[in-house]
């Protein structure tokens, strides 16, 4: 190997800015997902599953124009697919840089907490908007595409609800997922973890559902579904309470995000 | 010190106290660091970390106050950071990343464009002597190769100031050769190297300065040469002739000085005193007791010497002051 005879030449390019570089961490982190054969797999499966078939089906169904009912539907079917691909392209996302201590490379740059878990959001989003936004916004334009109709307007209307929703999907399961990613150095651990505290919580809510109908406000598919309702117009469940599921829907994505901030910031100081 | 805090490698630190709970990291810590390479040196849980974590800003003091070439590490680190390159001691590679990819990542990631940090990054590795391993995967690479990774991706991006945690940890004497000249190469550009290490020969080979630390504090510091050659003015003189006019100077001697040790081998004798004066005595009283005076010179005592001598001087004012 021995010492190259190169010798040691400064460096005096112009800096960027922190924007550019938590998308370069973002965007590293989107590709390394790209490369891994197993998620893609299971992305191109459910893509399939849960949106080619019923956007085959709902095109070749007449249909006036792009509704709220059909687009609130599908957004509220592929919760499983989410929730699995979610612990899937969340679990290395912190647990990675904590079982090879690469953190230490990270805060020693000018790398803040908030840069550092923007940059991992970012690329965890990026990856998860393949099934979750993209699909979605493709469904929406098809049957707006083939509708039979000429009232353009309310289905213009409910494709921006769409994006809406869309980008909901893709975020609303992340703060969980990395959050769960930074309790463990496995990724395993994590991916397990992740899906199993939303199968946890869905039964606790299954369970306790029948004392007070408001128990299902601790399932989040269940949330988010009450959202989809809400945002597409169609009203919420009369014997749910409208401020606890706000509450909820909020919590669900507050909570872990400032138990996994406060988690990292200690990891950057080493503590 | 206002001309030290212009220089844009100037680490200066005033009072810095750290704590964790209980446990004082740093106690009023206060050190200049010039330019070079510089070893701190310390026993383990001496503060040596932390004081790395402070310059970083990843610590806030509870008091004190630390300027990197003027700027303040926690309201401005990320001016800091930016003209810092940090190899940690520990594994922190990233091994699902061949090397090539890693330090071009963390060349971005330390603010260069992707266009200066690909060509930067082949020339830090060719720098470091990575060839083609560059290609293959960080997981297979031997724990040389990953020291000499963690080399290139702490100067990728061309840090003013360097930090260096035991850069020569579980390397080959062979590679801790190359690993040392590396260091010395780029010392070469006016950069401050702070070394981090507890193999004190290689902080003798490659550093300017030392600072050696205990408790949190600042217990000695300087030139590596006025360090190494001691305050007590060790000296050796060797002198050659008849046995009994050796002995009458070395009499002599032991009237006269603190002598620390005669040894008579192969008809000469070593003495090894203590002496802060000139040698002029030396060759006068040679000449009365007719003795040929074959060398006169500092005795050098090594960096372990003045490591270990200055630790038990602590240890032992800490006890007397209990």
């Amino acid at each position: 190997m021995g010492i190259d005879p190169i010798r040691y030449k400064p460096w005096s390019g112009e800096r960027t800015g922190t924007l550019d570089r938590v998308f370069i961490i973002a965007k590293t982190f989107f590709l390394q997902k790209l490369k891994s054969k197993w998620i893609l797999a299971f992305l191109i499966l459910g893509i399939i599953l849960m949106y080619v078939f019923n956007i085959i089906f709902n095109a070749l169904m007449p249909h006036e124009a792009l509704d709220a009912q059909t687009m609130s539907s599908q957004m509220s079917m592929g919760f499983v697919f989410s929730i699995l691909l979610a612990a899937m392209v969340c679990s290395d996302a912190i647990a990675e840089d904590l079982r090879s201590n690469s953190f230490v490379l990270y805060f020693s740059r000018a790398i803040k907490t908030e840069s550092y878990l923007a940059g991992k959001i970012g690329g965890a989003f990026m990856f998860l908007s393949l099934y979750s936004f993209i699909p979605p916004i493709i469904m929406a334009l098809v049957l707006m595409g083939t509708q039979s109709g000429t009232s353009y307007g309310s289905s213009l209307g409910v494709f921006g609800y769409t994006i809406i929703a869309g980008f909901v999907a893709t975020f609303f399961f992340l703060p969980i997922s990395l959050l769960i990613s930074s309790l463990t150095t496995r990724k395993s651990y994590a991916a397990v973890g992740t899906f199993m505290t939303f199968f946890i919580l869905t039964i606790i809510s299954a369970i306790f559902s029948d004392f007070d109908r408001n128990w299902r406000l601790i399932d989040p598919s269940y949330v988010l579904s009450i959202f989809y309702d809400w945002l597409y117009g169609l009203g919420m469940p009369t014997d749910i309470d409208a401020g606890l599921a706000s509450v909820m829907f909020s919590g669900f994505i507050i909570v872990p995000f400032a138990l996994l901030y406060l988690r990292i910031h200690m990891k950057g100081v080493g503590k | 010190m206002a001309e030290s805090e212009d220089n844009s490698n100037t680490i200066v630190s005033k009072g810095i106290t750290v704590s964790y709970g209980p446990i004082l990291a740093l106690d009023n810590f206060s050190v200049e660091v010039p330019s070079g390479i510089v070893g701190l040196l310390g026993p383990n849980g001496a503060g040596k970390s932390t004081f790395i974590k402070a310059i970083l800003g990843l610590l806030t003091p509870d008091k004190g106050q630390i300027k990197i070439a003027g700027h303040n590490p926690f309201t401005e680190s990320a001016i800091v950071r930016d003209m810092v390159g940090y190899m940690p001691e520990h594994d922190c590679l990233i091994d699902n990343f061949t090397a090539i990819d890693l330090v071009s990542y963390l060349g971005q990631i330390s603010g260069m464009k992707k266009r200066d940090a690909m060509p930067r990054s082949h020339e830090m590795l060719d720098f470091v002597g990575i060839g083609e391993e560059r290609y293959r995967l960080i997981s297979s690479y031997s724990t040389g190769m990953k020291q000499r990774v963690k080399l290139a991706q702490a100067i990728v991006h061309d840090p003013n100031i360097l930090f260096l945690d035991e850069p020569t940890n579980g390397m080959d004497p062979h590679g801790r050769e190359d690993m040392l000249a590396l260091i010395k190469k780029i010392s070469d550009s006016d950069k401050t190297i702070l070394v981090s290490t507890h193999i004190l020969d290689d902080i003798e080979k490659v550093s300017d300065h030392a600072m050696i630390i205990s408790n949190g504090r600042l217990i000695t510091q300087g030139n590596l040469d006025e360090l190494l050659e001691g305050k007590e003015n060790l000296k050796i003189v060797k002198i050659r002739g008849p046995e009994p006019a050796m002995k009458d100077f070395a009499k002599v001697l032991e009237d006269s000085y603190e002598v620390r040790s005669v040894i008579l081998e192969s008809g000469q004798t070593t003495i090894q005193f203590i002496n802060t004066d000139g040698g002029n005595d030396l060759f006068k009283l040679s000449r009365e007791k007719n003795v040929q005076l074959r060398a006169y010179y500092p005795e050098r005592a090594t960096l372990e010497d003045v490591f270990i001598g200055t630790l038990e001087q602590q240890n032992g004012g800490a006890e007397n002051g209990n």
